[in-house]
C-alpha cells in the first residue's frame, strides 16, 4: 500500500510536471499578444513592456524560471488585471466555483441515487423506463442548451428566480440545476446497473430468507454495495464538472474560475491561462489518485497495485 | 398367476403387427433454427428493441435532411439577405404550432413579414444577417455530424492499433505503452483541446484533430482488455498452430472478435464527439464563421434568446435530437451485441 501510494503520487507529479512543460511551450506557440491596442505602442514601448513581463528573454530562460517560480507556488502576475499574481486571482475565484461544484455535486448524486435506485426496484415498469429516460435525456443534453433554456424560461419570461450574477442564495439555484443534471443522470445509470447487479447477490438472498424487511434489505445491503463502484464514476465527474463551470459561469455571469479561464484565452492572458490550466489540472490529478485510494480502502477486495 | 396371464395376453398379438421404431441419429441432432452468423443475431436483437430502431430511424431521416435540406429549401446557407434579417419561422399550414412568423418585441407579438414586407415564408426563420435558417441549420448538422463521425473513426483506428499492438505483444512492449497512455489520461482533456485550440487556426480539421489527441486512449483500453482475454484462448493457439502470421492472427482472428466492443464504443464517441464541439463553438473556440455547426448556430441564437429564441430552440432540439437518438442507438447496440450486459 505505502509503495503503491509512493509510486502513484510520483506519477501524479510527473504528470503535472509534464503538463507544466507542454502548456508552457504552447503558450509560447499562441498567436497574438497579451497587450491591448499593440498597434498604437512604439517598437520602443512595446519592447520596454515586454522587457517588464520578461518576454525577451530566450524561450529555456523563461521555462526554467517559470518551473523554478511554479514549485515555490508562484504563478507569476497577471498581464490583464493590473499585474495581480495569479495565485491572488485564483485564490479570489476559487469560492464561486468550489461552492457551485459542491452545490452540484451533492444535488445530482442525491437525485441520481434515488432515481437509480427506484429504477431498479421497479425493473422493467414504467417508472424504470420514465427514469431511465431522464437519464438518458440528462446525458443527451448538453449543460449549455438546459442552462440556456432554464434562464430563459424560468428568469426571464417567468421572472422565478434571478436571471444571473452571484449574490444571493437564490442567484446559485439555476447554475446548479444546470450543472447537476448531467451528474444526476450518470449517477442514476450507474446505481440502476450496480442495483441490478446486487440483487442477484448470495448475501441478499441470504438477508430476505432471514426474513428482513425490505426496506433494511433495499438501504442497508443493496444500495451500500451498489455505491461502491459508483466512487470510480468521481474522476470523470470531476472532469465533466470542470467543463461545466466553463460554460455554465459563462452564461449566468459566476465570478468563478472557470469565466476566469474563458476570459483569459479570448484575451490572451499567457500567465492566467496557465495557471488556471495548471490549477484544473492539480485538481482532476488529485481526483483521480483519491478515487483509486478510496476505492481500495471502501472496499478491501479491492488490492492496490497487484500486493499480495 | 398374473405373470402367467399376462405371458398369455401378449401371445394373442401377432409380432408382426409390430415395427422397431427406426432410431435416426442424424435427426436428432437436427438444427431447427437457421444458423445466424454473429451480424444477423446481432440484428435480430436489435430489431426487437423498439427505442433503438426509432433512434436509428431519425438519425437516417436527420442525416438525409442534412444532405439535402438545403435543396429543398431552394436557399443558400450563406447569402446574407439584411431587408430579411431576423424572421421567425413560417410555415404555411402550421402557423397554430408556433410556426406563425410571429414574435414578442415589447409587449405584444408582431408578424414581422408583414412589418418587413416579405412575401417569401422562411420553415425556420432567418438569422441576424438574414440567411435562410432552415439551410444554415442542415449544413450545420451535416458539419457536426461530419466531425463526429472522422473523430470517431480516428479514435477507433488509433485506439484499435495501439490498444492491439500493447496487449498482443505484451510484456515491456505493453508496460510501457500503458504508462504513457496513464500519464495522457492524467491530463485534463479539455484543457488540452482548449490549448490546441488556440494555437491552430480554428477549423473543422483542428476540432477534429484537438478531439482526437486524447480521444484514443478510451478505446486503445478496451480492445486491450479484449485482446487480453482472446489471445490466450483456444482458437488463436490452433491457428497458431497451423502457422498463421502475427498479421493473420490479430486482423483475422483478434480484431473481428473485438468488433462488437468497437462498434458500440464508437458510437457512443460520436455523440461525445458532436457534443464537444457544440461546446466548443459555444464558448466561442469553435468554427470560424460563415461556417455554422450547431454549435456555432446554438451561440449565436443564444445572444438573441430574449426576442428570438427559435434561433436557440431549432438548433437546440436537432442538437438533443441527434444526441438521444446515438446513445439510445448505442444502448440498443450493447444490448444487441452482448446479450450479457443486457439490463
Amino acid at each position: 500500500m505505502g509503495r503503491y501510494l509512493a509510486q502513484r503520487l510520483v506519477y501524479g507529479v510527473l504528470t503535472f510536471l509534464l503538463i507544466a512543460s507542454f502548456t508552457f511551450f504552447l503558450m509560447d506557440l499562441l498567436p497574438g499578444s497579451p497587450f491591448q491596442n499593440q498597434e498604437k505602442l512604439s517598437p520602443e514601448q512595446l519592447d520596454i513592456l515586454r522587457d517588464k513581463y520578461n518576454l525577451n528573454d530566450p524561450l529555456p530562460q523563461r521555462y526554467a524560471a517559470y518551473m523554478v517560480n511554479l514549485v515555490q507556488g508562484d504563478l507569476g502576475v497577471s498581464f490583464k488585471y493590473d499585474s495581480r499574481p495569479v495565485t491572488d486571482l485564483i485564490m479570489e475565484r476559487i469560492g464561486p466555483s468550489a461552492q457551485l461544484g459542491v452545490q452540484a455535486l451533492v444535488l445530482g448524486v442525491l437525485l441520481g441515487l434515488v432515481l437509480g435506485v427506484v429504477a431498479a426496484l421497479r425493473h422493467n415498469t414504467a417508472v424504470d423506463y420514465g427514469a431511465m429516460f431522464i437519464s438518458v435525456l440528462g446525458i443527451s443534453v448538453p449543460s449549455f442548451v438546459f442552462a440556456s433554456l432554464l434562464q430563459y424560461y424560468i428568469g426571464v419570461k417567468w421572472g422565478v428566480l434571478p436571471v444571473a450574477f452571484w449574490e444571493s442564495p437564490a442567484h446559485t439555484i439555476l447554475p446548479t440545476v444546470s450543472l447537476s443534471l448531467g451528474v444526476t443522470a450518470s449517477i442514476a445509470r450507474f446505481v440502476r446497473t450496480e442495483m441490478l447487479e446486487v440483487t442477484g447477490q448470495d448475501y441478499v438472498t441470504l438477508a430476505k430468507a432471514k426474513g428482513l424487511d425490505g426496506q433494511s434489505i433495499t438501504w442497508k445491503h443493496m444500495v451500500r454495495n451498489a455505491l461502491i463502484p459508483a466512487i470510480t464514476i468521481l474522476g470523470p465527474m470531476t472532469a465533466a464538472l470542470i467543463t461545466g463551470t466553463f460554460v455554465i459561469e459563462k452564461i449566468f455571469a459566476v465570478p468563478g474560475l472557470g469565466e476566469l479561464f474563458v476570459s483569459s484565452i479570448t484575451q490572451n492572458d499567457y500567465t492566467v491561462i496557465m495557471g488556471t490550466t495548471l490549477f484544473f489540472s492539480a485538481v482532476f490529478i488529485f481526483m483521480i489518485l483519491l478515487v483509486d485510494i478510496l476505492y481500495g480502502v471502501v472496499d478491501p477486495r479491492i488490492r492496490l497495485g497487484g500486493s499480495k | 398367476m398374473a405373470e402367467q396371464n399376462s405371458n398369455a395376453k401378449a401371445e394373442q398379438f401377432d409380432s408382426s403387427l409390430f415395427q422397431p421404431v427406426e432410431f435416426n441419429e442424424q435427426a436428432g441432432e437436427r438444427i431447427a433454427g437457421k444458423s445466424l452468423n454473429f451480424w444477423q443475431d446481432a440484428w435480430t436483437r436489435l430489431r426487437k428493441n423498439k427505442a433503438a430502431i426509432l433512434s436509428l430511424v431519425i438519425i437516417v431521416i436527420i442525416a438525409l435532411l442534412s444532405l439535402f435540406g438545403p435543396m429543398l429549401s431552394g436557399r443558400d446557407a450563406y447569402t446574407q439577405t439584411i431587408t430579411q434579417a431576423k424572421l421567425p419561422p413560417k410555415i404555411t399550414g402550421l402557423e397554430w404550432a408556433g410556426f406563425d412568423g410571429m414574435a414578442t418585441l415589447g409587449e405584444k407579438p408582431i408578424d414581422f413579414y408583414e412589418t418587413k414586407q416579405v412575401k417569401d415564408t422562411f420553415w425556420f426563420g432567418t438569422d441576424h444577417l438574414g440567411r435562410d435558417l432552415w439551410s444554415r441549420i442542415w449544413e450545420g448538422t451535416r458539419i457536426s455530424l461530419f466531425i463526429g463521425l472522422v473523430a470517431a473513426i480516428i479514435d477507433v483506428l488509433v485506439g484499435v492499433t495501439y490498444g492491439g499492438i500493447s496487449a498482443y505483444y505484451g510484456g515491456r512492449v505493453d508496460n510501457i505503452m500503458q504508462r504513457i497512455a496513464e500519464i495522457l489520461t492524467g491530463i485534463p482533456n479539455l484543457i488540452l483541446i482548449i490549448l490546441f485550440i488556440l494555437i491552430l487556426e480554428p477549423g473543422i480539421t483542428t476540432i477534429i484533430l484537438a478531439m482526437t489527441i486524447t480521444g484514443w486512449i478510451g478505446m486503445s483500453r478496451l480492445v486491450r482488455g479484449q485482446i487480453l482475454k482472446l489471445k490466450n484462448q483456444e482458437f488463436v493457439l490452433a491457428a497458431r498452430t497451423l502457422g498463421a502470421s502475427s498479421a493473420r492472427l490479430v486482423f483475422k482472428h483478434l480484431i473481428p472478435n473485438t468488433l462488437g466492443t468497437i462498434i458500440i464504443s464508437l458510437m457512443f464517441t460520436i455523440p461525445g464527439a458532436i457534443f464537444f464541439e457544440a461546446f466548443l463553438s459555444f464558448i466561442g473556440l469553435g468554427l470560424a464563421p460563415p461556417q455554422p455547426s450547431l454549435g456555432t448556430l446554438i451561440n449565436e441564437g443564444y445572444k438573441e434568446l430574449k426576442t428570438f429564441p427559435y434561433l436557440l430552440v431549432i438548433p437546440s432540439t436537432i442538437l438533443v435530437l441527434v444526441m438521444i437518438s446515438f446513445n439510445m442507438l448505442a444502448d440498443g447496440l450493447r444490448d444487441a451485441f452482448d446479450p450479457r450486459l443486457r439490463r
